[in-house]
């Protein structure tokens, strides 16, 4: 579908200004003693098109989730049309009309996508599912925006772009009058995104009310009628989209991101030093492309690249963790070969994964056990005895220089930590391999500003050491201000290796985007 | 060592609904122990305190190695027909080799290769540990049913084989709670100090980061099964050696439902990474005390599956409502 409209400027004119439908007052939010919302306030109102922007960790997405009821708040109140409500679950928000489209969208994958549209709210009489009616009432639902799915696809077979559909159909079978969409259009190629922006403004033409969290900020002030910009967990300010422009947004989002500052990058090696760690014509399984990079000692080599551009599979590959298909890599000058992680640790690079939850921490074991995973060979007597005297003095020291808030809490259990400190301790336990070639990807991702500096600080201070270091990072001033050279990733190889010296915004940008030099 | 006491150190020292998951069960059973010292004359004497862990001792060492297993996060249901095999095989070989010393260790050495079978295939081909050991409980019945196809070997007579099933050291403690003490103390040993004790547990909480970590699921997991098996096999020693005749159990699968729940009751994380041997020790000997209070009170004994049905979801509340996080 299209919506009649086109829409690339600001929509003051369209309802947006009518009567509030959500007011949200001093919603405050704490997790695990991190504060995520501290007392913010505001109101959504009837069919707008309302963007909540901010930089990674300024509280965006915990707002919509609270709005929606996966997050229950701290502090402050929630009205809907004036009535006060309490959300202890997303169906309580959903009874009330506020559905959420997740960054994980969350649909049942192995059904049909006309059973995941009416599951819970299946049509019918008593027990039985009337399917026909069903079918009928879909296909209005897809006629009504435009959708052209196919009713009985498996979900998991379908494109991201069309699962947001599958989960937009789902909040309109249930009557919803408020969506939020989180980061809807992070993992979408240009067109899906465009699609989906289409879908937002045909839901706000329907008088349903869209909260677009979001920064992409070329995407916001196109689509939106009222902007937030969060800092830091903070409201900054709610203003029109036609009073706004990039630049305005931008001083905003960083305003209270100035304490985030980089530390001062150690002199890059000698270009004529040998590479510690390299890679020649490595082709990742499943990939045509191939990749040819070298990293000195005490260097920092930044990752960059649009979502899906190969940075994490190359990552992967050379940590041992997936196969390499073709190309060799050698550490020293010696070739190693790897089939799986451990002989990659064994071989001196250690790879620092993306996901601390799911691929790094044992979230239910303690610091101390997570820390030392994966070098306990080398606390081990032959005797498959581990030193624990040893281990624990050498995870202390490791630990040290991360200022892991609370004194000594080796024996806590990492669960209980806030995310910036469990990303301190997964950054500690791949420092204790004493690798010779560490490789972050996105090492701060979810991690407040304190923690921040400090995990910037560890990797200079490590690099400094001789220690030679991959950064992957979605954040463009990370690898800016973190990296010796940066190699832009884009369809699976590299396109460019731009040095400190001459990389910016506009060129990493623009050799991600594979556009013209400008 | 990290017990919880550490932990707590320097906030301020409540009971709360983690201390309650950790030593709910502990004070479970002092207080079961107490009440049954106190309201009966006859629990409390050396005699019915020995037989009821002699009694119990294969449950407590299929328990035990079960125990390992469950760490890692995975099932194992042969456990008991590891058992019954072994007891067959223990006869029927210290009958061929007219050597019950030879013929026990060859039936323990069978338990070697079925457990590694069990914990190869599940981890290479990363199949569920459910359905393998399932499937293999199936296999090992089958063969032990054929290995006591042909004449009934009685070995009652012989006391070299019937010394660990029936003698008591000292005239007091029965060899197969030393047998059960000293597999504890091992495995124990193994579980805290050891860094294959640590990969246990690694693998349990979080299998992928395990992996990226450079643990070998394959060499743990293939581990663990062989040292469940090899408990079950000392279990299956005991028995033949108690009856001193090489004949199948009927409950062996009972057996091994029962081992898990011990594991669950004394609060061992079914979903792995979580737990300790102690813990299968305690749930073992809650279900051992309530079954010997029903008897002592004539009880009849369908109250005491009912009740320790009850128990076990007890536990797994327990479990689950305070380990829940925010």
């Amino acid at each position: 579908m299209t919506s009649a409209q086109p829409h690339m400027t600001a929509r003051a004119d369209t309802p947006g200004s009518g009567e509030p439908l959500v007011v949200m007052s001093n919603i405050t939010k704490r997790f695990a003693g991190a504060v995520a919302l501290e007392n913010v306030s505001v109101d959504l109102r009837v069919g707008e098109i309302h963007s909540v922007i901010g930089a990674n960790g300024a509280g965006k997405s915990t707002l919509g989730k609270v709005l929606a009821g996966v997050h229950r708040h701290d502090g402050g109140s929630i009205t809907v049309n004036g009535r006060q409500v309490e959300f202890d679950s997303p169906g309580a928000a959903l009874g009330h009309g506020i559905a959420i489209m997740q960054q994980e969208i969350a649909l049942a994958g192995k059904m049909s996508v006309v059973d995941n549209v009416f599951l819970g709210t299946e049509l019918g009489g008593g027990p039985l599912v009337a399917r026909g009616k069903q079918l009928t009432k879909f296909s209005q639902l897809c006629e009504r925006t435009g959708f052209t799915l196919e009713p009985q696809a498996i979900v998991d077979t379908l494109r991201l772009g069309e699962q947001q559909q599958v989960a937009v159909l789902w909040a309109l079978a249930r009557g919803a009058r408020l969506v939020v969409m989180d980061e809807p259009t992070a993992s979408l190629d240009r067109g899906d995104s465009l699609r989906l922006l289409d879908t937002a403004r045909m839901l706000s033409a329907e008088g349903i009310t869209v909260v677009f969290v979001s920064h992409f900020l070329d995407e916001v002030l196109a689509i939106s009628d009222r902007i937030t910009v969060l800092a830091n967990g903070t409201h900054i300010f709610t203003r029109e989209a036609a009073e706004l422009d990039e630049h305005t947004l931008v001083e905003a989002m960083i305003g209270g991101t100035l304490d985030a500052a980089f530390p001062s990058l150690p002199e890059a090696p000698d270009s004529a030093a040998p590479y510690v760690f390299e890679a020649q014509d490595v082709r990742v399984e499943g990939e045509e492309e191939t990749i040819s990079l070298g990293v000195r000692a005490g260097e920092i080599v930044g990752l960059y690249g649009l979502v899906g551009s190969g940075r994490s599979e190359f990552a992967h590959a050379i940590s041992g963790s997936t196969r390499i298909a073709g190309g060799q890599l050698s550490v020293d000058g010696s070739e190693v070969r790897l089939g799986r992680p451990g002989q990659a640790i064994t071989a001196g690079i250690t790879l620092l994964p993306e996901s601390r939850k799911d691929q790094g921490l044992m979230l239910g074991r303690t610091v101390l056990e997570n820390t030392a995973l994966s070098a306990l060979g080398r606390f081990t007597n032959r005797f498959g005895i581990v030193r624990r005297k040893q281990l624990r003095e050498s995870v202390g020291t490791v630990l040290e220089p991360m200022s892991l808030r609370g004194g000594n809490r080796l024996d806590e259990e990492v669960g209980n930590f806030s995310g910036g400190n469990q990303q301190k301790v997964l950054l500690a336990k791949c420092l204790l391999t004493k690798p010779k070639l560490l490789i972050l990807d996105e090492p701060t991702r979810g991690v407040d500003i304190g923690a921040k500096r400090a995990i910037y600080d560890v990797i200079v201070e490590v690099a400094a050491q001789g220690t030679s270091i991959l950064l992957i990072s979605s954040e463009e001033a990370e690898v800016l201000h973190l990296c010796h050279r940066i190699a832009v990733f884009r369809k699976g190889s590299i396109a460019q290796i731009l040095s400190h010296g001459e990389a910016d915004e506009n060129r990493l940008l623009a050799a991600a985007l594979g556009a013209g030099e400008n | 060592m990290n017990e919880k006491a550490t932990v707590q150190a320097g906030r301020r020292p409540r009971l709360n609904a983690q201390h309650v998951r950790d030593y709910g069960v502990l004070a479970l059973l002092v207080l079961l122990f107490v009440t049954l010292s106190v309201t009966t004359s006859n629990f409390l004497t050396t005699r019915n305190l020995m037989n009821i862990l002699d009694q119990n001792a294969p449950l407590m060492l299929l328990a035990l190695g079960t125990t390992f297993v469950i760490l890692t996060g995975a099932f194992d249901l042969s456990s008991g027909q590891v058992m019954s095999l072994t007891i067959v095989l223990g006869a029927q070989f210290s009958f061929l080799f007219s050597n019950p010393l030879i013929g026990m260790a060859l039936a323990l050495a069978v338990s070697i290769p079925i457990g590694a079978f069990n914990g190869y295939i599940i981890s290479k081909f990363k199949i569920n540990s459910f359905l393998t050991t399932l499937a293999s409980s199936l296999i090992i019945s089958g063969l032990a049913l054929w290995a006591s196809s042909g004449s009934l070997i009685d070995l009652s007579a012989n006391s070299t084989f019937t010394f660990i099933g029936t003698t008591r050291v000292f005239g007091v403690i029965p060899v197969s709670v030393i047998l059960c003490l000293v597999v504890f103390v091992i495995f124990t040993l193994i579980l805290r100090y050891t860094k294959f004790g640590r990969h246990v547990y690694a693998l349990g909480a979080n299998a992928e980061a395990a992996r990226l970590s450079g643990v070998s699921a394959v060499r743990i997991r293939t581990a663990v099964y062989v040292l469940g098996a090899l408990a079950a096999g000392i279990a299956g020693l005991i028995l033949a050696s108690r009856t001193g005749v090489g004949r199948i159990i009927t409950s062996a699968d009972a057996m091994t439902l029962n081992a898990i729940a011990a594991v669950v009751i004394g609060g061992t994380s079914i979903a792995g990474g979580r737990g300790a041997m102690w813990r299968t020790v305690i749930g073992v000997l809650l279900i051992a005390l309530l079954q010997n209070a029903f008897n002592m009170m004539g009880v009849p004994p369908y109250w005491q599956t009912i009740v320790t049905g009850f128990v076990i979801i007890l536990a797994v509340l327990a479990n689950a409502t305070a380990g829940r996080k925010e």
